[in-house]
Protein backbone atom coordinates (compact mmCIF):
# COMPACT_ATOMS: atom_id res chain seq x y z
CA UNK A 1 0.00 0.00 0.00
CA UNK A 2 2.80 2.42 0.93
CA UNK A 3 6.03 3.12 3.31
CA UNK A 4 3.39 4.01 6.07
CA UNK A 5 3.03 1.70 8.74
CA UNK A 6 -0.17 0.91 10.52
CA UNK A 7 -0.93 -0.14 13.70
CA UNK A 8 -3.57 -3.17 13.63
CA UNK A 9 -7.13 -0.82 14.51
CA UNK A 10 -5.87 1.79 11.65
CA UNK A 11 -5.01 -1.08 9.44
CA UNK A 12 -8.75 -2.54 9.96
CA UNK A 13 -10.36 0.87 9.68
CA UNK A 14 -8.65 1.59 6.45
CA UNK A 15 -9.32 -2.06 4.69
CA UNK A 16 -12.75 -1.27 5.89
CA UNK A 17 -12.67 2.47 4.10
CA UNK A 18 -11.31 0.88 0.92
CA UNK A 19 -14.29 -2.09 0.81
CA UNK A 20 -16.76 0.95 1.14
CA UNK A 21 -15.30 2.70 -1.71
CA UNK A 22 -14.92 -0.73 -3.76
CA UNK A 23 -18.77 -1.12 -2.94
CA UNK A 24 -19.15 2.34 -3.58
CA UNK A 25 -17.82 2.82 -7.42
CA UNK A 26 -18.53 -0.73 -8.62
CA UNK A 27 -22.57 -2.13 -6.93
CA UNK A 28 -23.88 0.86 -5.70
CA UNK A 29 -22.95 2.81 -9.26
CA UNK A 30 -24.44 0.12 -11.26
CA UNK A 31 -27.70 0.16 -9.55
CA UNK A 32 -27.53 3.80 -9.92
CA UNK A 33 -26.32 4.47 -13.50
CA UNK A 34 -28.85 1.75 -14.40
CA UNK A 35 -31.87 3.76 -12.10
CA UNK A 36 -30.54 6.70 -13.39
CA UNK A 37 -31.56 6.21 -17.22
CA UNK A 38 -34.60 7.41 -18.41
CA UNK A 39 -35.14 9.33 -15.03
CA UNK A 40 -35.42 13.04 -14.99
CA UNK A 41 -32.24 15.33 -14.53
CA UNK A 42 -30.44 11.98 -14.93
CA UNK A 43 -31.24 10.91 -11.32
CA UNK A 44 -30.33 13.97 -10.03
CA UNK A 45 -32.76 13.51 -6.87
CA UNK A 46 -33.04 9.85 -7.11
CA UNK A 47 -32.54 8.68 -3.34
CA UNK A 48 -29.33 6.20 -4.56
CA UNK A 49 -27.78 9.15 -6.16
CA UNK A 50 -27.95 11.32 -2.70
CA UNK A 51 -26.30 8.18 -1.11
CA UNK A 52 -23.61 7.78 -3.73
CA UNK A 53 -22.94 11.18 -3.66
CA UNK A 54 -22.83 11.23 0.19
CA UNK A 55 -20.49 7.95 0.16
CA UNK A 56 -18.18 10.04 -2.17
CA UNK A 57 -17.69 12.70 -0.08
CA UNK A 58 -17.45 10.95 3.22
CA UNK A 59 -15.40 7.67 2.17
CA UNK A 60 -12.51 10.75 1.04
CA UNK A 61 -12.97 12.40 4.67
CA UNK A 62 -12.40 8.98 6.69
CA UNK A 63 -9.70 8.03 4.30
CA UNK A 64 -7.46 10.87 5.10
CA UNK A 65 -8.95 12.47 8.31
CA UNK A 66 -9.28 11.41 11.80
CA UNK A 67 -7.32 9.25 13.82
CA UNK A 68 -7.40 6.21 11.65
CA UNK A 69 -7.10 8.88 8.43
CA UNK A 70 -4.04 8.54 6.61
CA UNK A 71 -2.70 12.32 7.89
CA UNK A 72 -2.51 11.47 11.26
CA UNK A 73 -1.14 7.87 10.28
CA UNK A 74 1.84 9.85 8.64
CA UNK A 75 2.13 12.39 11.40
CA UNK A 76 2.40 9.26 13.84
CA UNK A 77 5.20 7.99 11.46
CA UNK A 78 6.91 11.01 10.93
CA UNK A 79 9.85 10.08 13.39
CA UNK A 80 10.55 6.19 11.34
CA UNK A 81 9.80 8.38 7.66
CA UNK A 82 12.39 11.16 7.84
CA UNK A 83 14.73 8.32 9.74
CA UNK A 84 14.91 6.30 6.34
CA UNK A 85 18.36 6.53 4.69
CA UNK A 86 18.51 8.93 1.62
CA UNK A 87 21.64 10.18 -0.66
CA UNK A 88 20.54 11.46 -4.12
CA UNK A 89 23.34 11.54 -6.06
CA UNK A 90 24.49 14.49 -7.92
CA UNK A 91 21.64 16.25 -10.39
CA UNK A 92 19.09 13.82 -9.40
CA UNK A 93 17.13 16.01 -6.78
CA UNK A 94 17.01 19.68 -7.08
CA UNK A 95 15.12 21.87 -4.60
CA UNK A 96 13.85 25.66 -4.67
CA UNK A 97 13.64 26.97 -0.68
CA UNK A 98 12.33 29.79 -2.32
CA UNK A 99 9.27 28.50 -4.32
CA UNK A 100 6.37 30.27 -3.53
CA UNK A 101 3.24 28.07 -4.45
CA UNK A 102 0.67 30.29 -5.95
CA UNK A 103 -2.61 31.10 -3.94
CA UNK A 104 -4.70 29.06 -6.33
CA UNK A 105 -2.89 26.09 -5.13
CA UNK A 106 -2.98 26.66 -1.44
CA UNK A 107 -6.72 27.81 -1.10
CA UNK A 108 -8.49 24.06 -0.89
CA UNK A 109 -7.26 20.92 0.29
CA UNK A 110 -7.63 19.18 -2.83
CA UNK A 111 -8.95 15.94 -2.69
CA UNK A 112 -9.59 16.69 1.09
CA UNK A 113 -6.06 15.89 1.85
CA UNK A 114 -5.50 18.10 4.85
CA UNK A 115 -2.54 20.34 4.50
CA UNK A 116 -2.15 18.94 0.67
CA UNK A 117 0.70 17.65 -1.22
CA UNK A 118 3.04 21.19 0.67
CA UNK A 119 2.27 19.61 3.94
CA UNK A 120 5.97 17.99 4.96
CA UNK A 121 4.39 14.67 4.68
CA UNK A 122 2.20 15.24 1.90
CA UNK A 123 3.76 12.86 -0.95
CA UNK A 124 3.43 9.74 1.53
CA UNK A 125 0.12 10.71 2.55
CA UNK A 126 -1.35 11.36 -1.01
CA UNK A 127 0.63 8.07 -2.04
CA UNK A 128 -1.21 6.13 0.40
CA UNK A 129 -4.35 7.48 -0.59
CA UNK A 130 -4.35 6.89 -3.98
CA UNK A 131 -3.16 3.51 -3.93
CA UNK A 132 -6.04 1.31 -4.75
CA UNK A 133 -8.11 4.31 -5.33
CA UNK A 134 -9.75 5.74 -8.84
CA UNK A 135 -6.26 6.82 -10.07
CA UNK A 136 -4.06 3.28 -9.72
CA UNK A 137 -5.33 1.21 -12.11
CA UNK A 138 -2.35 -0.48 -12.17
CA UNK A 139 -1.57 -0.23 -16.15
CA UNK A 140 -2.35 3.33 -16.45
CA UNK A 141 0.89 4.71 -16.55
CA UNK A 142 2.73 2.47 -18.15
CA UNK A 143 -0.30 2.43 -21.05
CA UNK A 144 0.05 6.05 -21.35
CA UNK A 145 3.94 6.01 -22.08
CA UNK A 146 4.09 3.69 -23.94
CA UNK A 147 1.30 5.14 -26.73
CA UNK A 148 2.89 8.13 -26.22
CA UNK A 149 6.42 6.98 -27.08
CA UNK A 150 5.52 4.42 -29.66
CA UNK A 151 8.56 3.10 -31.30
CA UNK A 152 9.81 7.03 -31.93
CA UNK A 153 13.36 7.80 -30.86
CA UNK A 154 13.25 9.96 -28.36
CA UNK A 155 16.24 11.79 -25.89
CA UNK A 156 14.40 14.42 -23.76
CA UNK A 157 11.34 13.75 -21.97
CA UNK A 158 10.08 16.33 -19.42
CA UNK A 159 7.27 15.23 -16.81
CA UNK A 160 5.22 18.52 -15.55
CA UNK A 161 3.30 18.02 -11.90
CA UNK A 162 5.20 14.69 -11.66
CA UNK A 163 3.92 14.19 -8.22
CA UNK A 164 5.75 11.28 -6.68
CA UNK A 165 7.10 10.12 -10.10
CA UNK A 166 5.06 7.20 -11.44
CA UNK A 167 4.63 9.05 -14.78
CA UNK A 168 8.05 10.21 -15.01
CA UNK A 169 9.61 6.15 -14.07
CA UNK A 170 6.38 5.07 -16.71
CA UNK A 171 8.63 7.40 -19.66
CA UNK A 172 12.06 6.21 -18.69
CA UNK A 173 10.86 2.65 -19.09
CA UNK A 174 8.94 3.14 -22.33
CA UNK A 175 11.77 5.27 -23.63
CA UNK A 176 14.78 3.44 -22.59
CA UNK A 177 17.34 5.82 -24.46
CA UNK A 178 15.52 8.85 -22.95
CA UNK A 179 16.56 11.37 -20.37
CA UNK A 180 13.39 12.27 -18.18
CA UNK A 181 13.06 15.53 -16.07
CA UNK A 182 10.21 15.31 -13.74
CA UNK A 183 9.13 19.04 -12.20
CA UNK A 184 6.16 19.23 -9.29
CA UNK A 185 5.96 22.38 -6.93
CA UNK A 186 5.82 20.10 -3.80
CA UNK A 187 9.43 19.48 -2.34
CA UNK A 188 7.98 16.21 -0.92
CA UNK A 189 6.41 14.64 -3.98
CA UNK A 190 10.11 15.31 -5.64
CA UNK A 191 12.07 14.22 -2.66
CA UNK A 192 9.56 11.16 -2.57
CA UNK A 193 10.48 10.57 -6.02
CA UNK A 194 13.98 10.44 -6.14
CA UNK A 195 14.01 8.83 -3.44
CA UNK A 196 12.06 5.99 -5.18
CA UNK A 197 14.68 5.89 -8.35
CA UNK A 198 16.15 3.26 -9.12
CA UNK A 199 19.43 3.30 -8.78
CA UNK A 200 19.69 1.86 -12.16
CA UNK A 201 18.22 4.92 -13.19
CA UNK A 202 20.00 7.39 -11.74
CA UNK A 203 21.56 9.51 -14.41
CA UNK A 204 19.20 9.62 -16.50
CA UNK A 205 15.94 10.54 -14.25
CA UNK A 206 16.29 14.36 -12.96
CA UNK A 207 13.39 15.86 -10.20
CA UNK A 208 13.20 19.49 -9.63
CA UNK A 209 11.07 21.27 -7.30
CA UNK A 210 9.91 24.37 -9.93
CA UNK A 211 6.18 25.75 -10.62
CA UNK A 212 5.18 23.87 -14.38
CA UNK A 213 4.64 27.59 -15.88
CA UNK A 214 7.65 28.94 -14.67
CA UNK A 215 9.96 25.57 -15.16
CA UNK A 216 13.33 27.25 -15.67
CA UNK A 217 14.34 25.05 -18.16
CA UNK A 218 16.34 25.28 -21.19
CA UNK A 219 13.74 25.84 -23.81
CA UNK A 220 13.75 24.17 -27.39
CA UNK A 221 14.99 20.94 -25.80
CA UNK A 222 12.18 18.70 -25.64
CA UNK A 223 10.73 15.89 -27.35
CA UNK A 224 7.93 15.45 -25.41
CA UNK A 225 6.48 17.24 -22.62
CA UNK A 226 4.06 15.96 -20.65
CA UNK A 227 1.41 15.41 -17.31
CA UNK A 228 -0.71 13.18 -15.96
CA UNK A 229 -4.08 14.47 -13.65
CA UNK A 230 -2.16 18.17 -13.92
CA UNK A 231 -4.23 20.42 -16.00
CA UNK A 232 -7.30 19.81 -13.54
CA UNK A 233 -5.70 21.39 -10.99
CA UNK A 234 -5.14 24.81 -12.49
CA UNK A 235 -7.46 27.83 -12.94
CA UNK A 236 -7.76 28.80 -16.51
CA UNK A 237 -4.82 31.17 -16.67
CA UNK A 238 -2.70 28.62 -15.23
CA UNK A 239 -3.30 26.46 -18.11
CA UNK A 240 -2.87 28.72 -20.95
CA UNK A 241 0.46 29.93 -18.95
CA UNK A 242 1.49 26.17 -18.79
CA UNK A 243 0.50 26.17 -22.55
CA UNK A 244 2.35 29.12 -23.85
CA UNK A 245 5.57 27.35 -21.12
CA UNK A 246 5.37 24.37 -23.10
CA UNK A 247 5.53 25.62 -26.48
CA UNK A 248 8.92 27.21 -25.12
CA UNK A 249 10.38 23.97 -23.65
CA UNK A 250 9.66 21.66 -27.13
CA UNK A 251 11.70 21.39 -29.82
CA UNK A 252 10.15 22.25 -33.44
CA UNK A 253 8.72 19.09 -33.91
CA UNK A 254 8.13 17.66 -30.16
CA UNK A 255 4.72 16.48 -28.85
CA UNK A 256 2.94 17.80 -25.82
CA UNK A 257 1.16 15.07 -24.00
CA UNK A 258 -1.26 15.02 -21.31
CA UNK A 259 -3.54 12.74 -19.95
CA UNK A 260 -6.37 13.89 -18.03
CA UNK A 261 -9.88 14.03 -17.73
CA UNK A 262 -12.84 15.36 -19.89
CA UNK A 263 -16.20 15.58 -19.27
CA UNK A 264 -18.27 12.32 -20.33
CA UNK A 265 -21.06 13.03 -22.83
CA UNK A 266 -23.75 10.01 -21.20
CA UNK A 267 -25.81 12.57 -18.90
CA UNK A 268 -25.73 10.29 -15.87
CA UNK A 269 -21.77 10.07 -16.09
CA UNK A 270 -21.47 13.79 -16.52
CA UNK A 271 -23.83 14.31 -13.36
CA UNK A 272 -21.32 12.23 -11.71
CA UNK A 273 -18.65 13.60 -12.94
CA UNK A 274 -19.60 17.26 -12.25
CA UNK A 275 -20.72 16.12 -8.75
CA UNK A 276 -17.35 14.69 -8.51
CA UNK A 277 -15.41 17.99 -8.32
CA UNK A 278 -17.14 19.57 -5.37
CA UNK A 279 -17.38 16.37 -3.67
CA UNK A 280 -13.61 15.60 -3.81
CA UNK A 281 -12.65 19.30 -3.87
CA UNK A 282 -11.75 19.57 -7.06
CA UNK A 283 -12.02 23.64 -7.58
CA UNK A 284 -10.80 23.79 -11.17
CA UNK A 285 -12.03 20.49 -12.63
CA UNK A 286 -15.72 22.56 -13.98
CA UNK A 287 -13.08 25.60 -14.99
CA UNK A 288 -11.09 23.21 -16.85
CA UNK A 289 -13.98 20.98 -18.33
CA UNK A 290 -14.91 24.54 -19.97
CA UNK A 291 -11.62 25.04 -21.54
CA UNK A 292 -11.34 24.61 -25.59
CA UNK A 293 -8.06 22.88 -25.10
CA UNK A 294 -8.10 22.51 -29.06
CA UNK A 295 -8.30 26.09 -29.63
CA UNK A 296 -5.88 27.16 -26.90
CA UNK A 297 -3.56 25.08 -28.21
CA UNK A 298 -4.03 26.11 -31.97
CA UNK A 299 -3.53 29.62 -30.75
CA UNK A 300 -0.07 28.90 -29.27
CA UNK A 301 0.73 27.63 -32.29
CA UNK A 302 0.53 23.94 -32.41
CA UNK A 303 -0.90 21.27 -34.80
CA UNK A 304 -2.16 17.68 -34.96
CA UNK A 305 -4.20 18.51 -31.64
CA UNK A 306 -6.08 15.59 -30.48
CA UNK A 307 -8.25 14.25 -27.13
CA UNK A 308 -8.84 10.60 -27.30
CA UNK A 309 -10.96 8.90 -24.67
CA UNK A 310 -7.74 6.66 -22.67
CA UNK A 311 -8.54 3.47 -21.28
CA UNK A 312 -6.62 3.01 -18.06
CA UNK A 313 -7.11 -0.70 -18.12
CA UNK A 314 -9.00 -3.46 -20.39
CA UNK A 315 -12.71 -2.83 -20.82
CA UNK A 316 -12.55 0.53 -19.18
CA UNK A 317 -14.30 1.84 -21.89
CA UNK A 318 -17.14 -0.46 -21.19
CA UNK A 319 -20.90 0.59 -21.99
CA UNK A 320 -22.37 0.38 -19.47
CA UNK A 321 -19.46 1.57 -17.35
CA UNK A 322 -18.76 -1.50 -14.92
CA UNK A 323 -17.56 0.56 -11.99
CA UNK A 324 -17.57 5.12 -11.99
CA UNK A 325 -14.31 5.66 -13.44
CA UNK A 326 -12.53 9.39 -14.54
CA UNK A 327 -13.14 10.46 -17.98
CA UNK A 328 -9.43 10.19 -19.08
CA UNK A 329 -8.35 11.55 -22.49
CA UNK A 330 -5.04 11.96 -23.75
CA UNK A 331 -4.40 15.74 -25.24
CA UNK A 332 -2.09 15.53 -27.65
CA UNK A 333 -0.41 18.77 -29.86
CA UNK A 334 2.66 19.03 -32.28
CA UNK A 335 4.32 21.94 -32.09
CA UNK A 336 5.36 22.65 -35.62
CA UNK B 1 22.66 11.35 5.00
CA UNK B 2 19.44 10.98 6.91
CA UNK B 3 16.84 10.70 4.62
CA UNK B 4 15.89 14.66 4.60
CA UNK B 5 12.29 15.89 5.18
CA UNK B 6 11.32 18.87 2.24
CA UNK B 7 11.82 21.63 5.34
CA UNK B 8 15.21 19.83 6.20
CA UNK B 9 16.29 20.39 2.71
CA UNK B 10 15.15 23.24 2.80
CA UNK B 11 12.93 23.11 0.22
CA UNK B 12 9.36 23.56 1.67
CA UNK B 13 9.52 26.89 2.74
CA UNK B 14 7.33 26.84 6.32
CA UNK B 15 5.89 23.84 5.35
CA UNK B 16 3.70 22.83 8.64
CA UNK B 17 4.35 19.57 9.56
CA UNK B 18 0.89 19.31 10.89
CA UNK B 19 -1.89 21.18 8.78
CA UNK B 20 -2.95 24.60 10.79
CA UNK B 21 -6.14 24.25 12.00
CA UNK B 22 -9.21 26.59 10.08
CA UNK B 23 -9.89 29.37 11.87
CA UNK B 24 -13.40 28.96 11.36
CA UNK B 25 -15.84 26.15 10.67
CA UNK B 26 -15.25 24.71 7.62
CA UNK B 27 -18.43 24.77 5.43
CA UNK B 28 -20.48 21.48 5.23
CA UNK B 29 -21.39 19.80 2.20
CA UNK B 30 -24.75 17.94 2.68
CA UNK B 31 -26.78 16.03 0.01
CA UNK B 32 -30.19 14.86 1.50
CA UNK B 33 -32.96 17.27 2.06
CA UNK B 34 -32.57 17.63 5.82
CA UNK B 35 -28.93 17.96 6.97
CA UNK B 36 -30.15 15.86 10.16
CA UNK B 37 -29.50 13.22 7.61
CA UNK B 38 -26.25 13.87 6.56
CA UNK B 39 -24.85 13.60 10.15
CA UNK B 40 -26.80 10.57 11.34
CA UNK B 41 -25.29 8.95 7.74
CA UNK B 42 -22.04 10.05 9.54
CA UNK B 43 -22.81 8.86 12.66
CA UNK B 44 -23.76 5.28 11.54
CA UNK B 45 -21.19 4.76 9.02
CA UNK B 46 -18.35 5.93 12.22
CA UNK B 47 -20.08 3.10 13.77
CA UNK B 48 -19.46 0.49 11.56
CA UNK B 49 -16.16 1.26 10.68
CA UNK B 50 -15.83 0.97 14.79
CA UNK B 51 -17.90 -2.88 14.33
CA UNK B 52 -15.47 -3.59 11.17
CA UNK B 53 -12.34 -2.47 13.26
CA UNK B 54 -13.76 -4.71 16.78
CA UNK B 55 -14.50 -7.55 14.40
CA UNK B 56 -10.88 -7.53 12.74
CA UNK B 57 -9.15 -7.53 16.18
CA UNK B 58 -11.50 -9.95 17.39
CA UNK B 59 -10.76 -12.35 14.66
CA UNK B 60 -7.01 -11.76 15.14
CA UNK B 61 -7.63 -12.69 19.00
CA UNK B 62 -9.42 -16.20 17.54
CA UNK B 63 -6.86 -17.18 15.73
CA UNK B 64 -4.35 -17.06 18.70
CA UNK B 65 -6.70 -19.49 20.22
CA UNK B 66 -6.90 -21.91 17.82
CA UNK B 67 -10.76 -21.33 17.39
CA UNK B 68 -12.07 -22.12 13.70
CA UNK B 69 -11.10 -20.04 10.77
CA UNK B 70 -13.46 -17.14 9.34
CA UNK B 71 -15.48 -18.40 6.69
CA UNK B 72 -14.13 -15.72 4.47
CA UNK B 73 -10.40 -16.52 2.78
CA UNK B 74 -8.84 -13.20 3.52
CA UNK B 75 -9.47 -9.90 5.47
CA UNK B 76 -9.91 -7.85 2.22
CA UNK B 77 -12.74 -10.56 1.14
CA UNK B 78 -13.77 -10.39 4.61
CA UNK B 79 -14.62 -6.56 4.60
CA UNK B 80 -16.38 -6.87 1.32
CA UNK B 81 -18.28 -9.27 2.52
CA UNK B 82 -19.13 -6.91 5.24
CA UNK B 83 -19.30 -4.26 3.89
CA UNK B 84 -21.93 -5.66 1.00
CA UNK B 85 -23.97 -6.59 4.24
CA UNK B 86 -24.13 -3.18 5.20
CA UNK B 87 -24.86 -1.49 2.45
CA UNK B 88 -27.18 -3.76 0.65
CA UNK B 89 -30.48 -1.72 1.81
CA UNK B 90 -29.10 1.44 -0.40
CA UNK B 91 -30.37 0.38 -3.22
CA UNK B 92 -33.78 -0.26 -2.31
CA UNK B 93 -34.61 -3.08 -3.40
CA UNK B 94 -36.76 -6.15 -1.48
CA UNK B 95 -35.78 -9.51 -1.60
CA UNK B 96 -39.62 -11.40 -1.20
CA UNK B 97 -42.13 -10.75 -2.99
CA UNK B 98 -45.66 -8.74 -1.36
CA UNK B 99 -47.46 -6.11 -1.26
CA UNK B 100 -46.38 -2.32 -1.63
Amino acid sequence: MSDLPLDAESAAHQRFVAAARSYWRGPLFRTLHAQARGAPDAGRDLVTHRYFAWLERHLQRMKYSGPRGLAAIAQRSRDALVALPFAPPPGLLTLDPTLVPPAYYTACDIHQQPGGLLAELGAHVYRAGVTGGVVDAATLHERFATRIVGDSRVERILDLGCGFGRGTLAFTRAAPAAHVDGVDIAASCVILAARETPAALHGRVAFRQAEATTSGLPGGTYDIVTSTMLLHEMPQAAVRALIVETARLLRPGGIVAHLDFLPPADPVLRLLFEGHARRNNEPYLLEHSRIDLARAYADAGFTHVEATPFDEEDGALATPPRVWRLPWHTIVARKP
Amino acid sequence: MIFPTAAALGGTRGAPALPAMPSAPLPEQTFFSDPAIDRLLGVTMALAAEVYVLRDRLRAIEARTGAPAAIEPSPDADAAAFVARLFAPLAGEQEAKGPL
